[in-house]
């Protein structure tokens, strides 16, 4: 049994080389296409192509070559083949004796040197075989009894567990789950049904009904089994590459990225020309939020590349430990993905699942994280650095915080935040979809031997955990951290007290930030032990969210729930110690427990206050002049010149917010005149109060109903506003007058007296002041 | 304790009786397929329907699959509909296959009921051929389990129903008020084909104006399985 479990691994790792070259190909065109040689090495760029997919044992595959850019002369195109045989010329054919992947490899010779190289592959297929059992592939969906196949007890037994009257076990309950949707129902009576009414095995169609970008979906058909059979794949009606084929009876498909909204994929597998069956999916959008799709699939390997660049950058400066075999099979695994991510991808599998790949993982790990973060640690380094600073100096007070701290330390620090959430939130979306494509081939192969644990162990939990997952928990920690942080909106206030003010008169000027929404950030942490309270709840979102919104892992973790609970155990486990290493290696759960430790007791919920001595923009000596006070607040004096020469004068204070500059501006009057406001109750009886407003203050207005009251208030030249409300008039008549200075006239507005003047009414009168 | 055996007792005697006048009234074997109505009719180009049913005797049926044979140049399926078998509602679900229908029920809301005669399914069909033309129609059942998964054997024989094009066609009701005994050997064979345990079979006769005269058929009981 364990001989023939390793065999099994074995050849799961052979068939997964194989994949992944044709994936490769895959990549270039459709079908068995080509894939481009690693730039490092080559003058000339080849394109080799197979003229099947997918052959007959001991039927002859046409191969062909040809070169696509104008480098050097080819003298020779050398083939070997993964069997052993070997041919030269640009056009091949082979055939092959046993089953199974076959890659055929292809040297373009210029001047006796390699000046080029490329291969595709070919599934060879033994027709008269049973590569269902041979290779495990999944048949028990729907299958709750455990016999031959799916049938009308299964349905029985289905319908009398969504009846209530009977109970399943988990593994039939997964098993139950026909349409994958997670919800044992009556769609999944529906569907048994289907099948028992059939007389045969679910439909392939029902394996999967919608998928998510980076997801992969599997197809097991009948129709696959012929040799002779192709997979083609339309989403919207355009032709897509991302077909894996690697086994009998079973192809799978990788939905792409940059999807519009609800597209629709066709899956045809035909025989000869002549469709046998074919697969109908919904393909979604992305999942994540806030965070585009790709604009095209292209854009988005060249994202990837881009990644893959960085990467090889932070390994090769970092190889932290490695023996010097190690680290030059990592640059080359690094190297390898300057030129082509699928090169790098195809490496990086192997080496992950060779004899270091835990330490070859580890420090892969490492270095992506020291890559995707780096900006992020040096920042959140620096935040951490300026919180021990603060913590040294003893928790502040809220009486004792000053302008100058909240300008230097706390605004900063939340800047930083936002900061590194939204690059994250970048950062996430490449690594997010590099790291659904790596798995997605190594998910295909385990998913076909649901039944070996070490096979999947090495295909799939291996590389996926240990590469994948800490990369998801740490994304998805700053994706959490984005959440919470990236509402938070600082924003540059200013008040100036009063408005209208005559020559050489002055007014208190009070610079503010408000920290909008920061409530909740520091609601999460209000209790004590709050830092751990933070962690605790990201912790919790980080699990959740990795499952929700990578879709690797997701489909993964769904595979393992169905057929290999330990294993799902197992990943559940991962993600969490994971989410964990996450956490404490990311600086900015520090600064974010240093924030809501240190500053939420201190940070007023409404607004802070900047020192107006840093914030408010010079003046122009003919505007007036500034002088600071030791609170943080300025007082603003208006120029001493005739009224005419100065109307008014623009106060602004500016300060960076973390979206950018933040201004905040506030105009005062500097010409006003006193005007003389008269008004009362000229009635039979005195029994109406009223009140008079201007620019939103009361101006005038008496305590008991007067016959005449005046005031004289300042009022800018030229337009103002003047409002008399009634506030009394137990008669509910409200005789009212209203009468201004000789220097106010009155041009507009209603009656200067009246009887209507009674609560809740306004007379409006527009004023002209000299 | 008194008053519950007072009522347990004359449930528990009614309740093979039921369960033998069930039987009696379809009289058929134990695991037959077969059409509650067998003869029914239906206009030139318009619709009609069959409904279709097991019998499992004094045995709850938890799943049954019948196929339903027929012939596509004289009837056109519309669909099969689902029917309630006694107070119980399962679910059916149907596939057409060339001329053949698969029905399948599955009862997932009890494991004592339903007993006796079992319905599946309601066939709604529209009539293809010319006034007078009989066809015929075959119920065969495929596998019946018990709520605990035992199999019920399926009878080995199809059993047969067919359809009447009518000028004018009668209520069920008017058929049991109409109907007219007969003992021709032509219609006791029809009749035979449908109900090979016996029992009273209504048939549709359609005379020279085109009108389905309802004939009333006496099958003979059957002590076991024709062979």
């Amino acid at each position: 049994m364990q001989g023939s479990t390793r065999r099994r691994a074995r050849h799961l790792l052979a068939a997964l080389t194989g994949a992944l070259v044709l994936t490769l190909a895959a990549c270039g065109g459709d079908g068995a296409k080509p894939q481009e040689p690693p730039a490092a090495s080559t003058k000339a760029v080849i394109e080799v192509q197979a003229a099947r997919s997918s052959a007959s044992v001991g039927k002859s595959v046409d191969f062909s070559v040809s070169a696509v850019t104008d480098g050097s002369k080819i003298d020779q195109y050398r083939w070997t083949f993964s069997d052993g045989q070997k041919a030269t010329g640009q056009r091949v054919s082979a055939s092959f004796g046993t089953a199974g992947p076959v890659t055929a490899t292809v040297q373009a010779i210029s001047g006796g040197e390699t000046v080029a190289e490329a291969s595709a592959a070919v599934v060879v297929m033994d027709a008269g075989s049973s590569p269902f059992a041979e290779f495990g592939i999944p048949s028990n969906i729907g299958n709750i009894a455990g016999n031959a196949k799916p049938g009308l007890v299964d349905a029985m037994r289905l319908a009398q567990y969504v009846g209530g009257l009977n109970t399943l076990d988990e593994l039939q309950v997964a098993r139950a789950d026909i349409n994958l949707d997670s919800t044992v129902d009556e769609a999944d009576v529906a569907l048994a049904m289907q099948a028992a009414a059939a007389g045969q095995e679910l439909p392939s169609a029902l394996l999967k009904a919608q998928a998510y970008p980076g997801a992969v979906v599997a197809m097991v058909s009948p129709a696959l089994l012929n040799p002779e059979s192709e997979v083609a794949i339309t989403v919207d009606g355009v032709a897509s590459p991302q077909v894996f084929r690697m086994l009998p009876g079973y192809a799978s498909f990788l939905v792409p990225a940059g999807l519009p909204r609800n597209a629709q994929a066709q899956v045809v597998v035909s025989v000869n020309g002549v469709a046998s069956d074919t697969l109908a999916l919904d393909l979604l959008a992305s999942l994540q939020p806030t965070v585009p799709p790709a604009q095209d699939v292209r854009a988005f390997f060249d994202q990837i590349d881009r990644l893959m660049q960085a990467q090889h950058d932070a390994i090769t400066a970092n190889p932290d430990g490695l023996s010097a075999q190690d680290a030059e099979q990592l640059r080359s695994v690094a190297t390898a993905g300057r030129g082509a991510f699928g090169n790098a991808r195809l490496e990086l599998e192997r080496v992950l699942a060779g004899p270091n790949g835990d330490t070859l993982a580890r420090v892969f790990q490492k270095a992506l994280l020291a890559n995707g973060m780096r900006e992020f640690q040096s920042a959140s380094q620096e935040v951490l650095g300026k919180a021990a600073a603060n913590s040294a100096a003893g928790p502040m007070a809220a009486a004792a915080i000053s302008p100058d701290q909240i300008c230097d330390f706390v605004l900063p620090e939340l800047c930083r935040l936002k900061k590194t959430a939204d690059m994250l939130g970048q950062a996430s979306t490449i690594a997010s979809a590099a790291c659904s494509a790596v798995t997605a081939t190594i998910f295909v192969a385990g998913a076909v031997i649901p039944a070996d644990g070490p096979a999947i162990e090495i295909g799939a939990v291996a590389a996926f955990v240990k590469f994948c997952v800490p990369i998801s928990a740490t994304l998805s920690v700053a994706s959490t951290l984005g959440e919470i942080v990236k509402p938070i909106d600082p924003k540059l206030y200013l008040t100036v007290s009063p408005l209208s003010l005559k020559p050489g008169q002055t007014a208190l000027v009070k610079p503010e930030v408000a920290f909008i929404g920061l409530q909740h950030l520091c609601g999460m942490g209000a209790s004590q032990g709050a830092g751990y309270l933070v962690k605790q709840i990201i912790g919790k979102r980080v699990v959740a969210g990795i499952l929700r919104s990578n879709t690797a892992a997701r489909t993964l973790a769904d595979f393992f729930a169905k057929y290999a609970e330990d294993l799902y155990v197992k990943l559940l486990d991962g993600l969490a110690d994971a989410a964990g290493n996450a956490l404490d290696a990311a600086g900015v759960m520090g600064a974010i427990e240093s924030f809501v430790t240190k500053r939420c007791a201190v940070v007023p919920a409404g607004r802070a206050p900047m020192p107006a001595n840093r914030v408010m923009m010079p003046l122009s000596a003919d505007k007036g002049s500034y002088s600071f006070n030791s609170d943080g607040t300025a007082n603003y004096s208006c120029p001493s010149a005739s009224p005419a020469a100065v109307s008014t004068a623009t106060l602004e204070a500016s300060w960076p917010m973390c979206d950018g500059l933040g201004k905040a501006t506030e105009i005062v009057g500097c010409s006003t005149s006193d005007v003389t406001i008269t008004m009362g109750d000229n009635g039979n009886l005195l029994d109406d109060i009223f009140e008079v407003i201007i620019g939103g203050q009361t101006v005038l207005t008496s305590s008991a109903p007067v016959r005449s009251v005046s005031a004289e208030v300042p009022v800018p030249a030229g337009r103002a506003e003047v409002l008399m409300r009634g506030l009394a008039a137990p008669d509910q008549v409200g005789t009212y007058f209203i009468t201004f200075s000789s220097n106010a006239k009155v041009v507009a507005g209603d009656a200067q007296t009246g009887s209507d003047l009674t609560p809740g009414v306004t007379k409006r009168f527009i004023i002209e002041v000299q | 304790m008194r008053i519950r055996s007072f009522i347990l007792q004359p449930l528990l005697a009614g309740l093979p009786l039921a369960a033998a006048m069930s039987g009696a009234a379809h009289a058929q074997f134990v695991g037959d397929a077969f059409f509650v109505e067998p003869s029914v009719t239906a206009a030139p180009g318009g619709e009609g329907a069959v409904q279709v049913a097991v019998f499992a005797g004094t045995q709850a049926v938890g799943a049954a699959q019948v196929t339903v044979t027929y012939d596509p140049k004289a009837l056109e399926v519309l669909g099969v509909d689902p029917v309630e078998a006694g107070r119980i509602t399962t679910a059916m679900q149907w596939r057409k296959e060339g001329n053949v229908l698969h029905i399948v029920m599955v009862n997932g809301a009890s494991l004592s009921q339903p007993i006796g005669t079992v319905p599946l399914g309601k066939i709604r069909f529209k009539a293809l051929g010319a006034v007078g033309e009989t066809t015929e129609l075959w119920a065969k059942a495929i596998e019946i389990l018990k709520p605990n998964a035992e199999a019920i054997p399926p009878g080995l024989e199809a059993l047969k129903g067919d359809v009447t094009v009518a000028a004018s066609t009668t209520t069920t009701a008017r058929i049991a008020a109409r109907s007219m005994p007969s003992t021709e050997p032509s219609l006791v064979k029809r009749a035979l084909g449908m109900r090979p345990a016996g029992g009273t079979v209504t048939l549709q006769v359609v005379d020279g104006a085109g009108q389905a005269q309802p004939v009333q058929v006496q099958i003979p009981p059957a002590a076991a399985r024709r062979e």
